[in-house]
């Protein structure tokens, strides 16, 4: 196509306006796009921008970035302000929380952060790596949140056909001490011992690594290669942050750009909240940047040097966890912290429930329907009992376990009982938001836009 | 929300709560959008999203309200990103390899939307900032003008310009290759 000065002109007008724009074009201009076929290209080309560029609002900074610039303002104010300003903007820095840290140590932390962030995040992070390598026993508990924007959307619109695992967060437990290795996540449990791995109980030859999440955990806060091997990354101090009642120490640790070599190619980054006395990290959050926006991926909580019960690590006792559906009160007593008389009734009521579920299963007189909704019910009804014998905090451990195949789900559920469901999904959701809120404020308000 | 800028200003120079807050509000995301899309890098972006909040906490009391508070931060935004550049502290670079994934599927990223983030990083910066600030942005001519600093006329050369070489850019390259990037250098650990 020929596009001679007067198709640079033309172009050059179109270019100045919007694509959209309802005001008419110049008579000129218009009559040569009746007859210019570049120009009506390019026209057409500016609609298609404009469309593409309209996308980019989509674009959202990291949550923390507010946050992060009012601890930055902190040295400015008080070098320069009066001392109401520092009062503002100590208080933006530590929204819904108490101002308990006196505004010295404050300054002095603000300070570091901006002046010598990279330096202090640096020690900050190799001092982590040099601490958890010291330590006899490692256990966490952690979420792989999965609060997709995309899949809380489908929920709110009513979709049935949600798996209940794409919605649900899932629950992960492990355990490291003297060289044996467990990684517990929903009924799956996966053992590695002397180069050796059981996955549920049995032996898998053809695996010789750690289970893969604690793997993946444990390099990120012994801080070697924390995004896989030659991935650059970049290390920030975000000065300090109060969790559980200590001033903990908050760096970031950022992938420069997606690992290569890794399974999932996005830009990847890490909050540690490190315990000022020992280096060793309290919590960590995991981000990834995907669709234009930071997603909280997992949360883990750390505790170390409390040894694990040996059985643990045995792989016949995962065989009973896996298989044992009438005598699960082992795996109950583990993973909801049962007392001895708990574990009892615990044991009791999951036997009638085992009794009646086989009744109901064999009985003729019933429809097929019927059966599966009593079957439904009888679930239920097992699961508000089970409830009903423990505390509040086991109770959030325990909704949190709960696992249903999502294809017996699908197989049971009418239409309508899949509404509920997507409904219950959803509450679950929010219970596991409220839990988070207790823990942490700060998180929920994290998460929230997801919802 | 209609903002009474000085208002604003002075409230941000004198340590009013909810100053900063608004500020951040109105304009904390959209500076954020901005430098992405000049350095094509988050973590720059970032960082040169709380320069901009420093230097205007600095620099309130020069503000007077002759100019928006929205020219007056994106001037900012574009001397501190000016300023890292030319310490080699930020190449541009595409988005391409950044903020999707190279293995994703690409009907779920949008393939012209890698393309067009090649074709950004391709610009020369004078081009590039007066794009987006017209066509991003939202910005009038003369505001965009204000805010580079050049007379309107150059203003609009450089944005006719711009959206003729992104169009070529565009109907050329349908491979999308990345142009290698090297980021932002700061704190760095080999």
């Amino acid at each position: 196509m020929k596009v001679n000065r007067r198709c640079e002109q033309v172009q050059s007008s179109l270019s100045l306006r919007s694509a959209s724009s309802v005001e008419a074009l110049d008579p000129g201009v218009e009559a040569h796009l009746q007859s210019c076929e570049a120009c009506s290209e390019f026209r057409a080309g500016m609609a298609r921008l404009e469309s593409e560029i309209s996308m980019w609002r989509n674009a959202s900074p990291y949550p923390d970035l507010e946050q992060r610039i009012a601890a930055s303002l902190i040295p400015l104010a008080s070098s320069s302000r009066s001392r109401s300003s520092l009062l503002w903007l100590r208080g933006k820095l530590y929204m819904n929380r108490r101002f308990a840290i006196g505004t010295a140590a404050l300054l002095a932390i603000a300070a570091l952060a901006t002046s010598h962030r990279t330096v202090q995040a640096n020690t900050a992070l190799h001092r982590m790596g040099n601490a958890t390598k010291h330590v006899t026993n490692l256990h966490l508990i952690g979420w792989n949140c999965e609060l997709k924007p995309e899949i809380a959307e489908q929920v709110e619109a009513g979709n049935a056909q949600i798996s209940i695992m794409d919605t649900m967060p899932h629950r992960y437990e492990g355990w490291v001490q003297d060289g044996n290795w467990r990684e517990s996540q929903d009924f799956d449990s996966t053992l590695f011992s002397a180069g050796k791995v059981w996955d549920n109980g049995k032996l898998d030859p053809a695996n010789s690594e750690p289970p893969f999440l604690l793997l993946s955990a444990f390099r990120a806060i012994t801080g070697e290669e924390p995004f896989g091997k030659q991935t650059p990354f970049t290390c920030h101090n975000l000065g300090e942050d109060r969790i559980y009642g200590i001033n903990a120490l908050k760096i970031q640790v950022e992938s420069k750009k997606p690992n290569m070599g890794a399974v999932v190619q996005v830009q990847e980054r890490r909050l540690f909240w490190l315990d000022p006395s020992t280096y060793l990290p309290i919590r960590m959050e995991e981000w990834r940047y995907e669709h234009d926006r930071w997603e909280l991926d997992a949360v883990l909580w750390f505790d170390y040097n409390t040894p694990a019960p040996k059985r643990l690590f045995d792989p016949e006792q995962i065989k009973l966890e896996r298989h044992g559906s009438a005598d699960n009160t082992k795996l109950a007593a583990d993973q909801y912290r049962l007392t001895a008389s708990q574990q009892d009734r615990y044991a009791r009521i999951v036997s009638e429930y085992v009794s009646r579920q086989t009744i109901t299963q064999s009985d003729k007189s019933m429809t097929k329907g019927a059966r599966d909704a009593a079957l439904v019910a009888l679930g239920s009804e097992l699961k508000l009992q089970l409830r009903g014998i423990m505390t509040v905090d086991q109770q959030r451990l325990f909704d949190d376990w709960w696992y249903v195949e999502p294809k017996t789900l699908e197989k049971l559920a009418t239409p309508e009982q899949r509404q509920e469901d997507a409904q219950w999904l959803k509450q679950q959701r929010l219970q596991m938001h409220a839990w988070l809120n207790t823990l942490d404020a700060e998180t929920r308000r994290r998460i929230g836009p997801t919802l | 929300m209609q903002l009474n800028e000085k208002q604003l200003a002075d409230g941000f120079r004198s340590g009013d709560a909810g100053s900063f807050e608004a500020l951040y509000r109105e304009f904390g995301p959209r500076l954020y959008r901005f430098c992405l899309r000049l350095s094509g890098d988050v973590s720059c972006a970032e960082d040169l999203t709380q320069e901009v909040f420093l230097a205007a906490f600095r620099g309130a009391d020069r503000f007077e309200a002759r100019s928006s508070i929205a020219t007056w931060l994106y001037r900012i935004a574009l001397y501190r990103w000016r300023d890292a550049r030319d310490k080699s502290r930020i190449t541009t670079v595409s988005l391409l390899d950044s903020e999707a994934s190279l293995s994703a599927d690409p009907a779920q990223i949008g393939l012209k939307k890698l393309e067009l983030d090649a074709a950004m990083a391709a610009l020369p910066d004078g081009l590039r900032s007066a794009f987006l600030l017209v066509k991003a942005e939202g910005f009038l001519f003369r505001e965009a003008a204000e805010i580079l600093g050049v007379p309107e006329s150059t203003l609009k050369s450089r944005v006719a310009l711009a959206t003729r070489k992104l169009q070529t850019h565009l109907s050329k390259d349908e491979s999308g290759v990345p142009v290698p990037r090297s980021g932002c250098e700061i704190g760095e650990i080999p």
